[in-house]
């Protein structure tokens, strides 16, 4: 059963495979973004005279740069299946002997996998020569992983729930650029949760936006078995949550479906 | 044994409408207002084992509609059906692994990819045990004459290339009815007919089952023994093709660019649709004329530039059905639609 959807992503990476270039060029943009924000850090660091939220200078210039690559790794589903419910091209998979849902999450995990490497790549080649290394421990890199995979997941089930609601809207697009932008706001993209006023850091906490974005990227620069625990615990939750509310409004979709023609 | 059985299946879309201008969205925004389309208004038929049926129809005629139905895209508001013994909507996923479909403008191939690339997939993701899976793509290899394409890109492929490697996909996991929803549709002529010979191939030896729609006579005439035709969401018309043949498609419209200026042609069962100073088009009834001794006259009494002969548009044949059975003081209403369907009636 499992084998169809790992033949999906594999092929997908195949084909994804076609745009290496493209991609390597795209991924510079991330070169200068991470360049300006090491100059913004070192000045606040100086002012500042101490750790931010708990991080030393090289530690905030890494978790960056690992919150940018989940960021700009994370393949913009939503847009193509949005375009895929409205267009009526969704129901040409209804015929063949797959999960529509699983056969997109296998294609977002392969371009996930893809994007990955290149965009970290992107942001390491400015972050080590500015700032250096960082101590890893060796456990960190792989259960740092596997986070970013399971957030990757969370991310996939939260984009399909809303770009499937385009079975009723015009349009769903706006809607998922304003889940977007809290993502970036309350996920700890330029700043650690941890760092945040109080009742923020508490909302922020008890929402997915964290868990998908900051969670994973803190896990890799200042590991610990129990910090691994909890976010492992409150992803299983958002990717249940999401997973159940994505197959839920794909089935009632479905049920109601008007493919363009006749 | 029937596979495919349809009974007085109907479906109803849902429709938005909007007044025009700023106040009807803002009025559709608070009152939305919807209009009931009957897409198709009680299909009812049935196809044999191995048969090669054409389902045509002018555009918006249910026929996708009703394909879509049978193939389990789509639920309807009210019939029944049932395709190898499933209920295409209730049993979709069963259905799927017994049943093919190549929509012309809908590729199931992958664009970057070549071919074996998508090949390998639609093995597993149809379940295929990998012996046989290998044994049946050098079979479609062969069969399709595709081995030299196997490793193109499809984004470096001519249309009838690719249609030929879409067919081979959908036949990779020997389904019992392949459905077709304009496989010829924007090739050439060579390439059309490279198409219908491998679907005769499919539908003869391995007795799959051809449920076909096509805007292309050619298509119906080279590859179906039986024609539904289906408008305004109900068959109309349902019986064998040479009887169609016999009865509406017998003309050819021929279309010439001439050197010289056209000065007419005289000949009985020709008749001139439209002509300019170099250009021409005339209509050939085969009852009267055969196509070739008109065509052999043109040669002779003109100098030729270009020409081309085609079958009249199915709108044409369909018009031709309707004026041949309905009483000029009546449009065709539905029910008098009904009763316009051939040898089987619905």
């Amino acid at each position: 059963m499992m084998a169809k959807y790992a033949e999906v992503l594999k092929v997908t990476l195949q084909n994804r495979l076609a745009y290496v270039y493209d991609q390597i060029f795209r991924s510079l943009g991330m070169v200068i973004h991470i360049f300006i924000f090491i100059q913004l850090w070192r000045v606040t660091f100086r002012n500042v005279g101490g750790p931010v939220g708990g991080f030393t200078l090289p530690q905030m210039i890494w978790y960056l740069v690992l919150t940018e690559t989940i960021i700009t790794s994370s393949p913009r589903f939503n847009g193509r299946i949005d375009a895929e419910v409205r267009a009526g091209d969704v129901a040409y998979s209804l015929n063949r002997p797959y999960s529509y849902l699983f056969f997109q999450y296998a294609s977002f995990l392969a371009e996930w996998l893809f994007l990955l490497p290149i965009n970290f790549a992107a942001g390491a080649i400015v972050a080590w020569p500015l700032v250096g290394g960082i101590d890893w421990r060796p456990e960190a890199v792989p259960v740092a992983l596997l986070a970013m995979f399971a957030g990757a997941s969370i991310q996939f089930f939260e984009m399909a729930a809303v770009a499937l609601l385009a079975f009723w809207l015009e349009d769903t697009r706006g809607l998922w650029l304003l889940v977007e932008r809290a993502q970036w706001l309350l996920g700890g993209l330029l700043l650690p949760v941890e760092a945040f006023p109080g009742v923020l850091r508490r909302i922020a906490e008890v929402l997915p936006f964290p868990h998908v974005v900051g969670g994973p990227a803190r896990l890799a620069v200042d590991f610990s078995w129990q910090a691994f625990g909890r976010l492992a615990l409150y992803q299983g939750v958002w990717l249940l949550v999401f997973a159940v509310v994505a197959s839920g409004v794909f089935r009632l979709g479905v049920s109601r479906i008007n493919v363009n023609g006749g | 044994m029937p596979v495919i059985e349809v009974r007085d299946l109907q479906k109803t879309f849902r429709v938005k409408e909007k007044a025009p201008g700023l106040s009807g969205s803002v009025r559709a925004l608070f009152h939305p207002e919807y209009r009931s389309v009957e897409a198709v208004k009680g299909v009812t038929l049935e196809v044999e084992e191995g048969e090669a049926l054409a389902f045509i129809g002018p555009n918006g005629a249910g026929k996708s509609t009703t394909i879509k139905m049978l193939t389990g895209i789509l639920h309807p508001t009210a019939g029944d059906a049932t395709v190898l013994g499933y209920n295409p909507w209730r049993q979709r996923e069963q259905l799927a692994f017994h049943i093919g479909s190549v929509f012309g403008q809908k590729s199931q191939l992958w664009y970057h990819l070549p071919p074996t690339d998508t090949f390998n997939l639609l093995a597993k993701i149809y379940e295929l045990d990998p012996d046989s899976y290998r044994r049946r793509r050098d079979e479609l290899v062969e069969a399709f004459e595709i081995g030299d394409l196997l490793q193109i890109p499809v984004r470096k492929m001519s249309l009838g290339q690719r249609m030929r490697c879409e067919i081979a996909a959908s036949l990779l996991h020997r389904p019992k009815v392949i459905f077709l929803d304009e496989p010829t549709i924007g090739l050439d002529v060579i390439a059309k007919q490279k198409i219908r010979d491998l679907i005769r191939r499919a539908n003869r030896e391995e007795r799959t089952t051809v449920f076909l729609t096509s805007h292309d006579a050619g298509d119906i005439e080279q590859l179906c023994k039986r024609v539904v035709i289906i408008n305004y969401g109900q068959v109309i018309y349902d019986d064998a093709v040479h009887h169609l043949k016999r009865q509406h498609l017998r003309t050819k419209v021929i279309s010439l660019k001439l050197a010289d200026a056209w000065e007419g042609l005289d000949l009985p069962g020709v008749r001139v649709l439209k002509a300019r100073d170099y250009g021409v088009k005339l209509e050939v009834d085969g009852a009267v004329a055969a196509t070739q001794d008109v065509v052999a006259t043109l040669l002779a009494r003109y100098s030729i530039v270009d020409i081309t002969i085609e079958d009249p548009p199915m709108e044409d044949i369909i018009s031709s059905i309707f004026a041949a059975q309905v009483p000029e003081e009546g449009p065709a209403e539905p029910a008098l639609a009904a009763t316009l369907s051939g040898g089987r009636q619905p």
